[in-house]
């Protein structure tokens, strides 16, 4: 090549053409290499493709014999083999060495290019046993840095004696810097993935289904790749009639609060079956996170019997949920407030309650949902407001309607959270099934009462008649066959002023055995106006009658 | 999360059982043992508190029958204490429980009738 070439070439290609004209190769060619190395479809390769394709293409380019690239490990002070050509041996060994010992170690510890120009007589003590059984002779090593951070170290070597020079130490460099950027990605990617699988299966797979309560829960992560939150939210139910809902934000993103989210969330779980109230259930949450040096997080836990609706909370620094009323008013729930979860939190916290009546919803949600920069908390609280005002009261078409209005469909900078609980009634008839486990009783007590509460029963009917079934259900859960799969049907329906409870089983009464089972039939009859038992060979059918309103 | 809470003291050698919740076929047998640990403890016997029991049915009658005769083998009494006109007095009257276990309307008057007479 003539430097008239070299000179002639265009000015972004300076680093090709001076390359060029140092090695005696031709400029475009050199302009191709340097395109090829830091191609932007290699990007799309995962990232050990991505660095066995560097170093070949590098050592190609360089002409060289052996290639490695030898990352930091999370300790910050060791750097371990991870791609390498002509030397896979230090790959597959495993090969690892301390900052500021041998050649590599020595690149990583100055940050600068080293050159060894002749290994049997170079100053630097070389610890790699590989050099060695190769005959690698000559060594040139770049550092790789993005941002300042040191992530590790791009060598190549010959087994002739080779005088690496200026124009070497600055393509190495440039290749350094892609491949450095691309481990960066590389990691960042991989994290990001584990921290989305993670937060993923943190959240609830379903909501349950509850007669009589819908519920609605989504998470949508902001658009940028990198930053997974750890907004989360669970439902959970406890048995006999109680459910806890808890919603909450981990301050960060990424692997660190996805963790520290599934550790709270875990906790939550534990503390929730133990039956404390929600503001012991806060406190004790807040302890925990002190205890384990979390990051700051947000919480609010509530405590709901579905019997009568009533719902206990505490509220640990979390935006204000909302309660829309059954005419589509909204309005905020101030009280039972407290600071976030962290090491300087209060151990204890204020503890409120509301009773979420037929057709009125619970509304809870993450700050992603309201914060917008350069716009006022207040004014996004009234927009929210508003949105859930003009929003469809199904809890779903709720929790759609809300979203879309309050990201302006698809705009905003970070995770959402939002659970909804909404109190649908019951109506005029519900019929269920229950299996055979004595601890189904309570469910369909609970049922029953509020069924009957929602039809304007007196305490005394409901309490009448919530015996008499229970009664006839525990005959059939102790008549079912075999234990597991067998299914008991309710079914309770008005008839004019009456309740009527019909409970259906496929086995077949016995014989009343044990002084209990003896005392439930009469008790039956006791407190219901009519008790019809029928039985067939398909099983039996009991059904149960009592007047609402005539007093006992 | 447990259907039934047990709130156990010991007065004067009477052991004093509140039980607030619901009672039924799921939980009757662990609360017969948790009030039969408590019997242990006790001098003259043990007073069943259920004003503050929200439901008991058939599983509970046979609970409090069996509580009374451990406690006749072991020379104790027992007395339970219901609100008159509440759901459980209307339950226990039902299966007329008054005719094997004294039935009082308060703790204090329960207490009572179990201390020894000076």
């Amino acid at each position: 090549m003539s430097p008239d070439q070299a000179e002639g070439a265009p000015a972004a290609d300076s680093d090709a053409a001076r390359f060029a004209a140092a090695r005696g190769r031709d400029t475009d060619q050199i302009a191709d290499n340097l395109q090829w190395v830091t191609e932007p479809a290699l990007a799309y390769l995962d990232l050990d493709q991505l660095l066995s394709e560097m170093l070949h293409r590098v050592t190609r380019i360089l002409d060289t014999d052996t290639s490695a690239i030898l990352l930091l490990e999370p300790d910050g002070e060791t750097l371990a083999a991870r791609a390498a050509k002509g030397l896979e041996e230090e790959v597959r060994r495993g090969f690892r060495l301390p900052i500021g010992l041998g050649f590599a170690g020595r690149v990583a510890a100055t940050r600068r290019p080293v050159v060894i120009e002749d290994l049997d007589s170079s100053p630097i003590q070389v610890v790699n046993p590989v050099f060695r059984e190769k005959g690698v002779r000559s060594l040139l090593g770049v550092p790789l840095v993005v941002e300042a951070r040191l992530i590790g170290v791009l060598h190549v070597g010959t087994l002739e004696l080779r005088s690496f020079d200026q124009d070497d130490v600055h393509l190495l460099q440039t290749v350094a810097d892609r491949v450095a950027l691309a481990v960066d990605h590389g990691r960042l990617r991989d994290q990001h993935r584990i921290a989305q699988t993670l937060q993923r299966s943190l959240l609830p797979r379903s909501l349950p289904a509850l007669p009589g309560y819908e519920f609605a829960g989504r998470y949508l992560p902001a658009a940028r790749e990198s930053a997974v939150g750890g907004d989360w939210y669970d439902v959970i139910d406890l048995g006999a009639n109680q459910i806890a809902l808890a919603i909450g934000d981990v301050a960060g993103r990424g692997l660190v609060a996805a963790t520290v989210m599934g550790e709270i969330r875990s906790a939550v779980r534990a503390y929730a079956i133990e039956d404390p109230s929600p503001a012991d259930v806060v406190a004790r949450i807040s302890q925990f996170v002190a205890s384990h040096d979390s990051p700051m997080a947000t919480l609010i836990y509530a405590a709901m019997d579905l019997e009568s609706g009533r719902i206990r909370y505490a509220r640990a620094g979390h935006p204000y949920p909302l309660v829309v009323d059954a005419q589509g008013r909204a309005n905020y729930l101030t009280d039972a407030g407290g600071p976030p979860l962290s090491a300087n939190g209060p151990n204890r916290y204020g503890e409120a309650e509301l009773v979420l009546a037929r057709d009125e919803a619970l509304f809870l949600y993450t700050d992603g949902l309201i914060e917008r920069r350069g716009r006022r908390l207040t004014d996004q609280e009234e927009l929210l407001a508003a949105a859930l005002e003009r929003a469809p009261l199904h809890a779903d078409a709720m929790c759609t309607a809300v979203i879309d209005e309050m990201t302006e469909r698809g705009e905003f900078p970070d995770d959402i959270a939002v659970l909804i609980v909404r109190n649908s009634g019951l109506g005029d008839r519900i019929a269920f099934e229950i299996g055979t486990r004595p601890d189904e009783l309570a469910r369909v007590r609970g049922l029953l009462r509020r069924w009957l509460t929602e039809g304007g029963a007196s305490d005394g009917d409901v309490d009448a008649i919530t015996l008499g079934a229970s009664e006839a259900c525990a005959n059939a859960i102790e008549h079912a066959y075999g234990p597991g799969d067998a299914r008991i049907a309710v079914e309770a329906t008005r008839d004019r002023d009456a309740a009527v409870i019909e409970i259906r089983d496929h086995g077949r009464w016995r014989e009343p055995r044990g002084a209990s089972r003896g005392r439930g039939i009469p008790l039956m009859r006791e407190f219901m106006d009519e008790v019809d038992i029928d039985t067939s060979r398909e099983g039996t059918t009991v059904r149960l009658r009592r007047r609402i309103g005539g007093g006992r | 999360m447990t259907l039934a809470k047990l709130h156990t003291e010991l007065e004067k050698g009477v052991g004093i059982a509140r039980i607030s919740g619901e009672i039924d076929a799921s939980n009757r047998t662990e609360m017969r043992s948790r009030l039969l640990d408590l019997i242990h403890n006790a001098d003259w016997g043990l007073v069943l508190d259920l004003s503050a029991l929200r439901y008991l049915d058939s599983a509970g009658i046979e609970m409090i029958l069996h509580l009374a005769k451990r406690l006749d083998s072991r020379q104790q009494r027992l007395r339970v204490v219901a609100p008159p006109d509440s759901f459980v007095a209307d339950v226990l009257d039902a299966v007329r429980l008054r005719e094997i276990v004294p039935v009082d309307e308060d703790v204090a008057e329960a207490i009572g009738e179990l201390e020894p007479q000076a």
